[in-house]
């Protein structure tokens, strides 16, 4: 399959190029054409795409786009609106405002769906490998991810003692204190774990990492390609 | 003979900008081949020590260092990191130690760090899980795993690194009884090789095991003493008692029911009914359900028609006048503090102070305090609200037996002024010693025992 023979570092390197054409583009036909091609990348590098936290995020988009689109149509000035010479004004002050919406969409879009599906577990262990950033740091963080769901348990037993003790609905920063003994605790229990079983720069893997090979070059190459002609053409 | 592994000396330790100071008085041996137990009150110094055994101090716990302990004849404190890999230890807490996403990578995290091949590795790792049949749990993710999984896995990373020497700090405080004999018996597996030393208040899992005993009493005086001399299951005395109160139902279940979002059938049909009064105690195995029936309880989760208060549905009672009526005291009792001082847990409220014996502590934070006072800390802030039911959950955890043995009278006063408990707990004993129904929840239902 293609997606294990990318490398986890097109997560990052394909969107960019996806933000920096969509800041280019300025027309519609290159917008569709942008978003086709990202998501052609996605469909590459993603096996099973968060389709509903995608929706819910498509739907949280609307009124900051409907906000835009009407502020953009009210108060576009005269110079903005010279730029799309179209027969009048009514038409440049819609034109402008689509525009802008589609790149706010569109680079939002682009954003959270790749940053969303990055394999952020295969990534860190991949820059540690490479010696890119250092064992200590990089295990970190990925116990960092483990301690998420513990975080969170300890967060609603907290949450909970604070409302039944006060008799509110509603938190105050108060319970940061007990939370951050929580975490506080948490993190010492796991640099002793970390200490004692002895990690240290000089270290074996299990796994191989994902080489950067032909196949993230070609694909990084054809993108580059195909976007430069779509935001050249006129 | 076998040779000494370990030589202590009148070990001390003060932690910096603490006013903790650990002195114990005393020389002790371990040798090799012996399985240790290190028995003493909360906050004797036992953790403290056994971290000194690791030689975490003063490594990765900065502090000022008393006394002597020799590690196959060499100071501690001049070990290197490597050096200190022939030491194993394990937590208490199975979730905190985890660094990896899958158990395969958490099990290899200490042989990567000894630099061996990715072949090596993996013969050792299945060579260790087919020995303790734990094959099956290989492939799976760590945060799919029940507590006592989560251990299992934990001691496995260590034993696969072949320790020559197991420090364990409580390994049973987290788990279920049963959870806590498989880990046991792990332990009895690998004993035969290795120096073990156990710190761990839950002595009978350790009847069978453990053939030395190092005891610390409340001055720091070190004793070694002989395992005929141990009470391994000291049981709490009977403090059941009929309340004077005239009884009246307070709480009422009726065949509630109840899923996560989905999942399965978490509770099914479960009814039961709790007297103004009465000590109701529920077991059951981690992720049984206890805990979501205590928040169902405590109407944290929403239901309709299931549970009723003196006969009204807690759906239609006001959150202010519900939790007026009945609290929830976490395991955790540090998640109940929220001030800087005693005193202003409690509001100044003298009588309580007295009650629960934390006078000469109302100045402290709260997060100074031993584990015992943190508890009756915790139980005073709950009785301050003055409430008719307290929930509590594994109210003894972290406890020694003389601290079970306090909160239990403390529980039994209350009782009989009329106050009713629910208390989710493993411990037999202290559910032996207070309930006055006892309630074993499986496979979603409730039947009593």
């Amino acid at each position: 399959m293609l997606e294990q023979k990318l490398h986890p570092l097109n997560f990052i390197i394909l969107p960019l190029l996806g933000i920096v054409a969509i800041f280019s583009a300025t027309q519609i036909i290159q917008y569709a054409i942008i978003f086709i091609i990202m998501l052609i990348n996605f469909s590459l590098l993603c096996k099973r795409p968060q389709l509903k936290v995608l929706l819910w995020f498509n739907l949280s988009l609307i009124p900051p786009l409907l906000a835009l689109f009407i502020s953009s149509y009210l108060f576009a000035s005269s110079s903005e609106l010279s730029n799309y010479s179209l027969t009048n004004h009514t038409h440049s002050r819609l034109w402008l405002s689509t525009i802008l919406s589609l790149r706010l969409y569109l680079l939002s879009l682009i954003s959270v769906g790749f940053m969303l599906h990055l394999p952020q577990e295969q990534l860190i262990l991949d820059l540690i490998q490479r010696k890119i950033i250092r064992v200590k740091i990089g295990y970190s963080f990925l116990a960092v991810f483990n301690a998420f769901a513990f975080m969170k348990q300890e967060f609603t037993r907290i949450q909970i003692a604070y409302k039944m003790r006060f008799r509110k609905k509603w938190l105050s920063p108060q319970i940061l204190m007990p939370l951050l003994v929580a975490a506080a605790r948490y993190a010492h229990h796991l640099s002793i774990s970390m200490y004692t079983r002895g990690i240290n720069q000089d270290r074996s893997y299990h796994q191989s990492i994902i080489k950067f090979g032909l196949y993230d070059s070609g694909l990084i190459l054809l993108n580059c390609v195909i976007l430069s002609i779509v935001i050249f053409t006129k | 003979m076998s040779t000494p592994i370990y030589q202590v000396e009148n070990f001390g330790f003060h932690y910096p900008q603490s006013n903790y100071n650990l002195k114990l008085d005393g020389t002790f041996i371990i040798k090799q081949g012996e399985c240790v137990l290190i028995q003493g009150a909360s906050g004797s110094g036992k953790s403290t020590l056994l971290a000194a055994l690791k030689g975490l101090i003063p490594h990765l716990i900065n502090g000022k260092v008393s006394g002597k302990i020799l590690y196959n004849n060499q100071d501690i404190t001049g070990l290197n990191e490597q050096q200190l890999l022939d030491i194993g230890y394990l937590q208490q807490n199975p979730d905190s130690q985890l660094i990896c996403k899958d158990v395969y990578s958490e099990i290899a995290f200490g042989l990567e760090n000894q630099g061996f091949a990715a072949t090596l590795i993996n013969e050792k790792i299945t060579k260790i899980a087919d020995d303790f049949k734990l094959s099956h749990l290989l492939t799976r993710q760590v945060s799919e795993l029940s507590g006592g999984e989560k251990q299992k896995i934990n001691l496995l990373a260590i034993l696969v690194m072949q320790p020559q020497v197991l420090l364990l700090d409580e390994p049973t405080a987290f788990l279920d009884p049963e959870s806590a004999h498989e880990i046991i018996a792990m332990l009895q597996q690998y004993i035969k090789k290795s120096t073990v030393v156990i710190v761990e208040h839950n002595h009978y899992y350790l009847q069978q095991i453990v053939n030395k005993v190092i005891s610390i009493d409340d001055n720091g005086q070190i004793k070694q003493q002989n395992t005929t001399q141990i009470v391994w299951n000291q049981v709490l005395p009977n403090l059941k008692s009929i309340s004077p109160h005239p009884k009246s139902i307070l709480l009422e279940l009726r065949e509630l029911n109840f899923s996560y979002k989905n999942s399965s059938q978490l509770l099914n049909k479960i009814s039961l009914s709790v007297n103004s009064g009465e000590v109701t105690a529920i077991t059951g195995r981690n992720g049984s359900g206890k805990s979501s029936l205590l928040k169902l309880i405590a109407g944290i989760i929403k239901t309709q028609g299931q549970i009723f208060w003196k006969q009204q549905d807690i759906a239609e009672i006001n959150y202010q006048i519900l939790w007026s009526k009945l609290t929830l005291l976490w395991q955790n009792p540090e998640a109940h503090f929220i001030y800087n001082s005693v005193n202003e847990e409690l509001e100044y409220n003298h009588e309580t102070l007295t009650m629960f014996d934390l006078v000469p502590q109302c100045e402290q934070n709260p997060y100074s305090l031993s584990e015992g006072q943190k508890r009756r800390l915790s139980l005073a802030i709950a009785l301050n609200l003055k409430p008719r039911l307290i929930l509590l959950d594994e109210p003894t955890f972290g406890q020694d037996y003389e601290h079970k043995l306090q909160l239990a009278q403390l529980i039994t006063e209350l009782k009989n002024r009329g106050m009713s408990f629910i208390m989710v707990s493993h411990d037999q004993d202290f559910i032996n010693a207070l309930a006055d129904h006892k309630y074993h929840l499986s496979n979603g239902s409730l039947k009593l025992c």
